[in-house]
């Protein structure tokens, strides 16, 4: 049986039916389903709406603050998960209290917490800003946004109990976990629905891309259920990639084209190439993500299948992920050329986020072209590159959705709240710390999984001391990961309360050598006005200069 | 008597303008310099922190780390009070690399907690 074809068949028709639905509303209904669902988002939630803040920006704030946190979390678990990969029995002493740290188990806390709590928190903060904006109108209901932030940080801290202990007194957590997180997505669903609906120009694609993320993730699993695929491998494997596809890859490239233009100041380089990444994103699979769709499994409580599929699902499989490269390219290249030509930098405080930007959209290509390669040989049932699968799941999340997501979240937040973070030197040493150590630990781990792989081929009876070494430099390297998040969450909740207000330049962040402005005069050359204490925020202001001779002034 | 009270002198042709005003002035200036209390009965703290402030916590703990070697000089072979005793506790415990890097995080995870709970409360 065709699997992939035909649970794709019902995932683009419930797509197309929503996306109608969307334009024409429902008939005479709209106004009763708009009512109902504004009453059941605030009034019916009771007293509970009253807690938070219903501020303008105020749920994107808070997504995004629990964003950062959840990433330092997720950065811990995968430290101490590469940790244990080359020393075992490092934290043993825990086993007194009834507790077996496991490297695998602490990868999976990592993977989970990184893409649930901090890459899905950071992406539903900034759309939560940024498709109102595009919309040309305010959320429909911020104070639900808000209280749906806390019922998501709970479903997401249930899977890392569940992660590490499955069952609790009898009660499997993850499948809970994940009820509580589809009562979270239904209500943002409905909230970013009727947002759209009271849309007052015509939405750019950045926005539909956003909804489509949304949308997408339900149609997903509504789709897997409905052609009855969920319970094999394949559909299982499927539903973890169009997952993959819809809300973290249409929710990133969403919220980073809106960032990208807004932080450089610059137009958005091409619509077609947004176009493309839309439809791109819907209609292939991507191949980004784990080969392994245990994640699925344990969230649906669903039997594990081995991933068996028919040689036409081999087929359409592979076909559609080497069609994945176009949305992927597209997104990347429109990313990178509107960056261009601004004076967007790490060190400018008003364009926060770009650099992390500009790092994802860098390290999207080769790390999509490397999990193309995995996840076709591991379709074709090869399963020669199965080694390195585990790295370039990890490449993905801390080299790609995580700048992106962190990019876009830090542009968007000083406008939300109406503060920059704290300081911009934190900022920029964060932003180092973070990517230095994602890419020089993962790409050690790398390396020591292809030295695995070869000894694995060469049938070797004792394992190299050098891949040891490898793995312990690599989780030492992605320490610089923790401590770049440390740095990102203390500078943003500090600049919520004591950060520069949005529009003050009083206070530009300049050195205490540098000059604020600088006056021109006539023709000189750049190497002059640097020699003079000019940085790249200098302000030069030319004097006009007349030739006309000059005359008495008569009174 | 305060400068207050001060009164110019008259002139013979009375005080111009600019000698009026000057005069003005300069009460003024006088009144200000003479109202600054010379103490206060309050507790008055810096806003800012001092940089030389750093430097005499880390010179505390440099002295700290001199002391405990010039202890092992003076009394070679013998145990250090009270450390001693506590260190062979966590034998087994803190046994790997790991702790150092834990360490941290723990560090880093409570200066979290504790920026959100300073920042909230601060006025």
């Amino acid at each position: 049986m065709d699997v992939i074809i035909s649970t794709l068949a019902t995932f683009w028709l419930l797509l197309a039916l929503s996306f109608v639905l969307i334009k024409r509303g429902l008939w005479i209904f709209s106004d009763v389903a708009k009512g109902l669902s504004m009453f059941m988002l605030e009034k019916a939630l009771g007293p509970a709406t009253d807690f938070v803040s219903g501020r303008p920006g105020s749920s994107s704030s808070t997504w995004i603050v629990h964003g950062l946190v959840w990433a330092f979390a997720a950065s811990t678990f995968t430290f101490i998960g590469l940790w244990l990969s080359h020393d075992a029995t490092a934290l043993h002493s825990f086993e007194s209290w009834g507790y077996h740290p496991d490297s695998s188990e602490l990868i999976y806390a990592g993977r989970i917490t990184a893409l649930f709590g901090a890459i899905g928190m950071l992406v539903v903060g900034a759309s939560l800003y940024s498709l109102p904006k595009l919309c040309g109108t305010h959320l429909a209901s911020e104070s639900n946004a808000t209280l749906v932030s806390l019922l998501w940080t709970l479903s997401v801290l249930l899977m890392f109990v569940g992660s590490q202990n499955a069952v609790i007194a009898g009660v499997t957590i993850l499948p809970i976990a994940n009820l509580l997180l589809t009562l979270a997505s239904t209500a943002l669903v409905i909230n970013l629905i009727l947002t759209v609906s009271e849309a007052t120009q015509q939405i750019p694609f950045p926005g539909w891309l956003i909804v489509f993320a949304f949308i997408g993730n339900m149609a997903a699993v509504l789709a897997v259920f409905i052609s009855g695929a969920f319970d094999e491998g394949v559909g299982q494997w499927l539903l973890f990639h169009l997952a993959g596809g819809t809300f973290f890859f249409c929710g990133v490239a969403g919220v980073s084209l809106y960032s990208v233009s807004v932080g450089s100041g610059n137009p958005l380089w091409s619509k077609s190439l947004v176009a493309f990444t839309l439809f791109g994103a819907v209609i292939t699979i991507n191949p980004m993500g784990s080969t392994d769709p245990s994640m699925v499994v344990d969230l649906f409580s669903l039997t594990s299948n081995e991933l068996a599929p028919s040689s036409r699902d081999v087929i359409s499989g592979s076909f559609l992920m080497a069609l994945s490269a176009i949305p992927i390219i597209a997104f990347s290249a429109n990313m990178l050329v509107t960056m261009r030509g601004s004076d967007a930098f790490v060190e400018n405080p008003d364009s926060p986020g770009i650099a992390e930007l500009n790092l994802g959209a860098w390290m999207l290509i080769p790390i999509a072209i490397g999990s193309l390669f995995v996840q076709t040989d591991a379709l074709g049932g090869v399963n020669e590159l199965n080694g390195i699968s585990q790295s370039l799941d990890l490449m993905a999340i801390w080299l790609v959705m995580m700048p992106l997501s962190v990019g876009a979240a830090l542009n968007v937040l000083p406008r939300a709240s109406g503060r920059h973070q704290l300081s911009a030197n934190r900022s920029r040493w964060a932003f180092w710390m973070m990517s230095g150590g994602a890419f020089l630990g993962l790409l050690i781990t790398l390396m020591s999984d292809f030295t695995d792989m070869a000894l694995t081929e060469s049938m070797a009876e004792q394992g190299s001391s050098i891949n040891q070494e490898l793995r312990k430099v690599g989780s030492v390297m992605f320490y610089g990961t923790v401590i770049g998040a440390i740095f990102h969450c203390t500078n943003t909740i500090s600049g919520q309360f004591r950060g520069r207000i949005m529009g003050d330049v009083s206070k530009a962040s300049l050195s205490s050598i540098a000059i604020e402005s600088y006056s021109l005069t006539g023709p000189t050359t750049i190497r002059k006005i640097l020699a003079s204490g000019a940085t790249l925020d200098t302000e030069v202001s030319p004097s006009e200069q007349s030739e006309e001779e000059g005359s008495a002034t008569e009174l | 008597m305060t400068l207050r009270d001060y009164v110019p002198r008259p002139m013979l042709k009375g005080p111009s303008p600019l000698v009026r005003s000057a005069s003005v002035a300069f009460r003024g200036v006088c009144v200000v310099s003479i109202e600054v209390p010379s103490s206060v009965d309050e507790f008055i703290q810096g806003e800012k922190e001092p940089a030389s402030s750093g430097v005499v916590v880390v010179l505390g703990f440099v002295s700290m780390l001199s002391f405990l070697i010039l202890y092992g000089i003076l009394f070679p072979g013998r145990d250090m009070p009270v450390i001693s005793e506590v260190l062979p506790m966590f034998e087994g415990v803190f046994d790997s690399g790991i702790w150092f890097f834990l360490m941290g995080v723990i560090f880093g995870a409570f200066s979290i907690i504790a920026t959100m709970l300073t920042e909230a409360t601060s006025e």
